[in-house]
């Protein structure tokens, strides 16, 4: 239990850094959401001082006290659940991310799911299968996936599965890109909910197709080191079923040091696929996120990345405790 | 390994499931609806809302109307919902409203809408308001805008910049800013009433925009915002029944979506990989028009550099010498591979707005010799007339020692591959440069180096948004000390040195104080100082495309129309003019065939073509040999026989000629000589289902006896009538009457009669 409260304090203890961290870093990058505005507009064409005026009488809000003051300000407004407001869009920073959070989610957890799932598989597949057609192809094809960008592999999606083979087209509104079909009103409705899984096919593919080599490569050789030990033969010449060999043995063992890497990847469910979210004009937070940085919007940046520094931590605590359930060796200490 | 197979057959089930869930996703089907669709970005809801004022604010292209179109090429405003207005000394400006103009929710436009567009533009502290002193409201259609000073601004951001606004959204805040007007607080001052006011005022979220533009809100999601036709609008119903603004986050699907023709417009300056994909498309026509702002070098004509050491860029002759060093043709294919115009002379504005204000005469004279074209030997030379001399590593020396060697500081508007491109050919002719690429938001800053001179060259920008040429100068008065140009300057024509400040702040007093003659005098001297001086050197501009997607809508202006060049900028107000005058109608397929197939032709030749709405097309059918036209079906329906029609095209048309065969009617008299035919003996074509009536006169001496239809008798009546079915022959039988009975029973007559007489005369003789 001690130790259940010392890695809660040391949760706490990392949010509140890291809060500290992203608070101070983001007001020490070059350019302010004013004169990034500003900037705009001058290179429209308007002279500097016309600029700036038009700036400052449409942005409501302009942070202007000493930098201590903000961040204590903003420190109570998070322990009070305010996390202050949009510079550049004028909206709470919570409705932002109560609306962007759930698509995001949905998202990426099913993503995720599909690419732990198949990656441990076809891991655990070409371990066994290794040195065969399948292990050099699945080697190759997911060193390469991994390699290239997402927001490529998201691009070539679009463009090979729906506006060239036309698989995910819509004859009238092209390629099949979105949250639902803007023609559908949002409810609970089996079309609704259809077309959201519709309209969520390609991101996830292309996020699947992004991260699955990589668990691939992981179960691979963790299955590989396990299909080594000695308790695995003992297991095989106690005549033992495959299926249980696999499943108890060699699976449960072999999938232990992925959980690590899973419960980081759940923390970052939060943080969405910027890139995917963004070329599929996905409503999620990671649109949020790019969008933010390049305008300098403190408060939007801030308030993503709390979320996501939480999730992180919060699934590296839970991992942590489950552990010592998946692996009866570890205990609390 | 079985347990494996188990788990991963329903994994790849799910996925290929996902992968072709389009067989099973939602289809529905489209509406049979004109749609037209452009590309827009924008922040959907919760950011995106629709106060017209705030930050983030969803594209109101065509709810709302500014009150005129205003023609930049020629400085015309073509009255809209303002019918028309007056100007009384540069200081009373009279607007008169169109009425019967309705908003979206059914209530009048009126005067008070404009005034409270304007009192709530006031929150803004918008230039215009430096003037303005006032705004009444005379009837329910004519204002008044009273202004402080004369001014020739005004007018520009009354009529075009600003869009009217309804009262039902904005009329409580201008209420209020008007009452505190009243009250003696200024906006200008930030006094804290207004403040708050302009908080408030910005935090107003609309449900919906209300508009008196052609279209009005249906709907908006993450992917597009659904504008429906205004049925009330004023101009009349349009004929495009929604607009789809879409919104393509990613550039690459955009345009790939673009280069298959799925928008029906799209305005951009692209690269020219985008541009090489619509190059050659039958459905898109591309028009480009150069943009009024372009790129420009800024130079630090100040005699020492910030740390002290002397800038050779003081001497007019080493600006000179990299103007003539740059070839600007190549950098801007560089930077805009898919088109950028240099600019012609080094007057440091707009070229566009060369015209406005010097005559040719002046240009002749005075600026023809500072075009700068590419002549590095010249540049070479100027640097030599200075005493300049090259060193061992190729780089030229002032005489004092000092190596033409600068930086050449940029943040977002030049490409850094121009920057290398013209750092490349600078060291050509002997001078270094290096390029350095900043933060834009850091180097544009009001604080930042580019408007406090801290660079050996700079680069920013010429021209401005709007087209108010005093802007272009405004900038300049801002620069010339920023950057060090010296502000006592001389031109070849007037004796005495002129203050360039000076100037600048006098001209722009006009109309109050400066006369038009004056400022034009202004703007000619500081053209002569800014070419010959060099004081920046205007590189080029890039050139804005618009794509127009001919196969689905027609009614697009002409190419050469000035309308066009007014595009590049204020697009949107510009773009919505086709919209507000509604010119832009659907194009429909109009399917022009023939029947039977070879029976005939048309002009215009049998096909499917795109007609725009409206459109009359004339149509004519020619019938091959052996036929003969017979009639048109315009959709099925008979529409005449004329063998020339014109059809109105107002949906997906056909138009089937239809042609019939012709047969032979061959008609003979039998003998020839005996009797004839109405019509006459000969061959006769007739269609098929033609019924011909031939009658048959005997001649003198005949009678007429049968017809014979292809040689089979067909009645004794003179007169047939036959039904045209197949090639037929019919022949008029007549037959001779006998001669002898001509004359043998005249003669038995006479006989008898002479007879007769001799005999009753013996009688009365025997008698007597």
């Amino acid at each position: 239990m001690r130790w259940v409260i010392r890695r809660l304090i040391t949760a706490a203890i990392t949010i509140f850094a890291s809060i500290t961290i992203v608070f101070f870093l983001i007001r020490v990058m070059p350019g302010n959401p004013i004169d990034v505005m500003v900037a705009q507009l001058i290179m429209q064409g308007l002279d500097p001082e016309e600029a700036y005026r038009r700036v400052l009488a449409i942005v409501p809000f302009v942070p202007t006290d000493p930098l201590w003051k903000q961040y204590i300000d903003y420190m109570r407004g998070v322990l009070s659940g305010d996390l202050g407001r949009s510079i550049l869009y004028a909206a709470p920073v919570t409705q932002i991310l109560i609306y962007g959070i759930p698509w995001t989610v949905f998202l990426i957890s099913i993503s995720l799911i599909i690419s732990f799932s198949l990656g441990i598989v076809l891991g655990m597949y070409i371990a066994y299968k290794r040195g065969g057609i399948l292990d050099r192809f699945f080697s190759v094809f997911s060193s390469v996936t991994r390699a290239i960008p997402p927001y490529v592999i998201a691009v070539l999606v679009i463009i090979i599965l729906g506006v060239q083979l036309k698989l995910f087209w819509d004859p009238y509104r092209g390629p099949i890109i979105g949250p639902y079909d803007p023609r559908l009103k949002p409810g609970f409705t089996l079309e609704f909910i259809s077309s959201v899984f519709y309209y969520a096919t390609l991101p996830i593919l292309s996020y699947v197709l992004t991260t699955f080599g990589i668990w691939v490569l992981q179960m691979k050789s963790s299955t590989v080191s396990v299909l080594g030990e000695y308790y695995i033969m003992a297991a095989e010449a106690r005549g033992l079923p495959e299926r249980r060999i696999v499943i108890s043995y060699v699976g449960r063992n072999a999938i232990l040091p992925l959980f690590t890497s899973l419960a980081i990847a759940i923390g970052h469910i939060f943080s969405g696929s910027v890139f995917i979210e963004t070329v599929f004009s996905y409503p999620g937070i990671g649109r949020y996120i790019s969008a933010s940085i390049g305008g300098r919007d403190y408060m939007v940046i801030s308030g993503c990345f709390l979320i996501i520094t939480i999730a992180v931590v919060l699934s590296n605590l839970i991992a942590d405790l489950l552990y010592s359930k998946l692996d009866p060796r570890i205990r609390f200490r | 390994m079985k347990i494996m197979a188990k788990v991963s057959i329903p994994l790849m089930a799910l996925l290929l499931l996902l992968l072709f869930s389009p067989l099973v996703g939602v289809s529905l089907a489209q509406e049979e609806k004109i749609v037209f669709r452009r590309p827009w970005g924008y922040n959907p809801p919760p950011v995106g809302h629709w106060n017209y004022f705030a930050s983030g604010c969803l594209p109101t292209w065509l709810v709302y109307e500014p009150l005129t179109h205003y023609f930049p090429a020629n400085g015309s405003y073509l009255p809209h919902l303002a019918e028309n207005w007056t100007y009384e000394d540069y200081m009373v400006f009279t607007l008169k409203l169109r009425k019967g103009v309705k908003w979206h929710d059914g209530s009048e436009f009126n005067a008070t809408d404009i005034w409270a567009t304007w009192h709530c533009i006031y929150l803004l502290k918008d230039r215009a308001w430096y003037y303005l002193k006032n705004i009444t409201i005379v009837d329910s259609h004519t204002l008044v805008f009273y202004m402080k000073e004369k001014n020739d601004y005004c007018p520009f951001y009354i009529l075009w910049h600003w869009v009217a606004l309804p009262r039902m959204i904005y009329g409580d805040i201008a209420r209020r800013v008007y009452e505190l007007i009243k009250q003696g607080y200024d906006i200008f001052a930030d006094e804290k009433p207004f403040v708050d006011l302009r908080t408030e005022m910005l935090n107003l979220r609309p449900e919906k925009p209300i508009g008196t533009g052609p279209f009005k809100l249906k709907s908006v999601s993450e992917t597009e915002i659904v504008l429906e036709k205004f049925e009330e609008y004023w101009r009349g119903v349009p004929d495009i029944d929604e607009v789809h603004l879409v919104r393509v986050t990613a550039t690459d699907v955009l345009w790939a979506m673009l280069s298959e023709g799925l928008f029906d417009y799209h305005w951009a300056i692209p690269t020219k990989e985008q541009h090489d994909l619509m190059v050659g498309k039958p459905y898109w026509k591309i028009i480009g028009v150069p943009r009024p702002v372009g790129i420009t070098l800024y130079f630090n004509n100040r005699p020492t550099r910030p740390d002290g050491s002397p800038n050779p860029l003081y001497y007019k002759e080493v600006r000179q010498a990299i103007a003539y060093g740059i070839n600007r043709t190549e950098v801007a294919y560089v930077q805009y591979p898919a088109g950028a115009t240099p600019a012609k002379y080094n007057v440091g504005f707009n070229p566009a707005g060369l015209y406005a204000v010097l005559n040719q005469s002046f240009i002749d004279t005075w600026l023809k010799d500072f075009t700068y074209d590419y002549n590095p030997a010249k540049a070479e030379e100027l640097l030599r007339k200075i005493g300049c001399t090259k060193g061992p590593d190729g780089i030229y020396r002032m005489p004092d020692g000092t190596k033409l060697e600068f930086t050449m500081k940029a943040a977002g508007y030049i490409s850094i591959e121009a920057m290398e491109a013209i750092a490349a050919q600078l060291s050509k002719i002997g001078i270094k440069v290096t390029p350095i690429w900043m933060d834009s938001a850091v180097f544009f800053s009001p604080e930042g180096d580019f408007y406090q001179g801290r660079y050996d060259i700079g680069v920013g920008v010429y021209g401005g948004a709007a087209f108010s040429f005093d802007e272009y100068y405004h900038k300049y008065l801002h620069l010339y000390p920023g950057h060090g140009m010296n502000k006592i300057q001389r031109v070849p024509w007037r004796a005495e040195p002129v203050n360039v400040t000076e100037l600048i702040l006098y001209a722009q007093t006009y109309p109050a104080k400066c006369t038009l003659e004056e400022r034009n005098e202004i703007y000619a001297i500081l053209s002569y100082i800014t070419c010959s001086e060099v004081p920046v050197f205007t590189l080029y501009s890039p050139t804005a495309y618009m794509y127009l997607n001919v196969h689905t809508f027609g009614g697009w202006p002409d190419p050469n129309d000035i309308y066009w060049l007014g595009l590049g900028s204020y697009e949107a107000h510009g773009s919505s003019y086709l919209f507000r005058w509604l010119m832009i109608k659907p194009n429909f397929d109009l399917t022009i065939s023939v029947s039977p197939e070879g029976g005939g032709t048309t002009s215009p030749a049998p096909g499917t073509t795109r007609q725009t709405k409206g459109t009359k097309v004339t149509v004519t059918a020619t019938p091959a040999s052996g036929f003969a036209f017979k009639e048109w079906r315009l959709d099925g329906v008979s529409a005449g026989t004329s063998p020339t029609i014109t059809v109105t095209i107002d949906k997906k048309t056909s138009l089937e000629a239809v042609f019939v065969p012709m047969f032979g009617l061959t008609i003979k008299v039998t003998p020839s000589e005996g009797g004839s035919t109405s019509p006459a003996p000969g061959t006769y074509s007739y269609v098929m289902g033609d019924k011909v009536t031939v009658t048959a006169s005997p001649a003198f001496g005949y009678t007429f006896k049968e017809w014979r239809l292809d040689g089979v008798s067909a009645g004794t009546s003179p007169t047939i009538t036959v039904t045209i079915d197949a090639t037929h022959t019919l022949e008029a039988v007549f037959e001779r009457i006998p001669y002898e009975l001509y004359i043998g029973v005249p003669v038995a007559i006479v006989v008898i009669a002479l007879a007769a007489f001799f005999l009753l005369r013996r009688r009365r003789r025997v008698k007597a």
